[in-house]
């Protein structure tokens, strides 16, 4: 598992593809204002 | 000034606490996506299968992603409350990740023991006034359990049951100001913790549920520096 952030200003997903300072993000925009982040693998279908 | 700090750094917190994905390690770079044009996001392999979701209180509901980009869209999980935070984690060793949510007033988790809204719900009353929740399979043993960050003083405090007599794991790790994270870091099963230092923009994660300097320090690049102050502007 890699570390990521949520900016909710910008509801924006972070994702960054190691556990070090090299490495890139994938950006993906998803939610709304007031809305808080969660991740994992939901496989509800 | 204090009010507005604390203010801002509570709802910070909700938003980076629990965000972590999965991922295959030593991936290639690749082209950054625009927000603007969702058919660009990179492809969903390199994750594992795990995609963000969010939790809308306004709706007390979940909307979850079913794959790292916006189509085919999402679905909707109707469960927990305004006023409460989200938590999410395999409770039950299915193999797939049911939402949950921490009421900070009374400090109960309450925990969706499967897919759909009326599937069980575990209770687990754990944390004292000011804890944020934290969940993971802290043991390896394939299932998740509660935990809690409390900024007091700097403490995780981790369970491997959701009995009310289960023992806590206590951990000093952190300092003031920093935001709790937890996940799998080296791929053995086991959940460890981590803190987010804002103010730099850095991770400091352990590989091992016991106090020590951390095991690996992730620096975020510059651009999200100038995100964060943004969120404590939008609050004023």
């Amino acid at each position: 598992m890699t570390v990521g952030v949520y900016s909710p200003s910008k509801s924006l997903f972070t994702l960054h593809s190691s556990n070090a300072t090299a490495g890139s993000d994938t950006v993906i925009p998803f939610g709304t204002f007031g809305d808080k982040p969660v991740i994992g693998k939901w496989n509800l279908n | 000034m204090k009010t507005f700090i604390a203010r801002s750094l509570f709802l910070f917190s909700l938003s980076v606490a629990v965000l972590v994905a999965a991922c295959d390690s030593d991936v290639p770079p690749t082209e950054k996506s625009q927000p603007s044009q969702p058919a660009d996001l990179a492809p969903p392999a390199r994750f594992n299968g795990a995609t963000p979701g969010v939790f809308r209180p306004s709706a007390s509901a979940f909307a979850l992603l079913k794959t790292l980009k916006l189509e085919p869209g999402h679905d909707t999980v109707v469960f927990g409350h305004s006023g409460e935070i989200p938590v999410a984690g395999d409770w039950d060793g299915s193999g797939s990740t049911r939402v949950g949510v921490y009421q900070p007033n009374d400090r109960t988790f309450r925990l969706l023991v499967g897919a759909r809204p009326g599937s069980p719900v575990t209770i687990v009353k754990f944390g004292a006034i000011g804890d944020l929740p934290l969940a993971g399979d802290w043991d390896g043993n394939g299932t998740a359990t509660a935990g809690v960050y409390r900024p007091s003083d700097s403490t995780f405090h981790l369970r491997n049951g959701n009995g009310a007599d289960e023992k806590e794991i206590v951990i000093k790790f952190g300092e003031k100001g920093d935001l709790p994270i937890a996940g799998d870091w080296d791929g053995n099963k086991s959940w460890t913790i981590g803190v987010y230092r804002p103010g730099t923009n850095t991770f400091f994660l352990r590989n091992s549920n016991v106090a020590g300097q951390p095991d690996l320090t992730v620096k975020l690049g510059l651009l999200r520096i100038f995100q964060f102050p943004a969120i404590g502007t939008e609050t004023a």
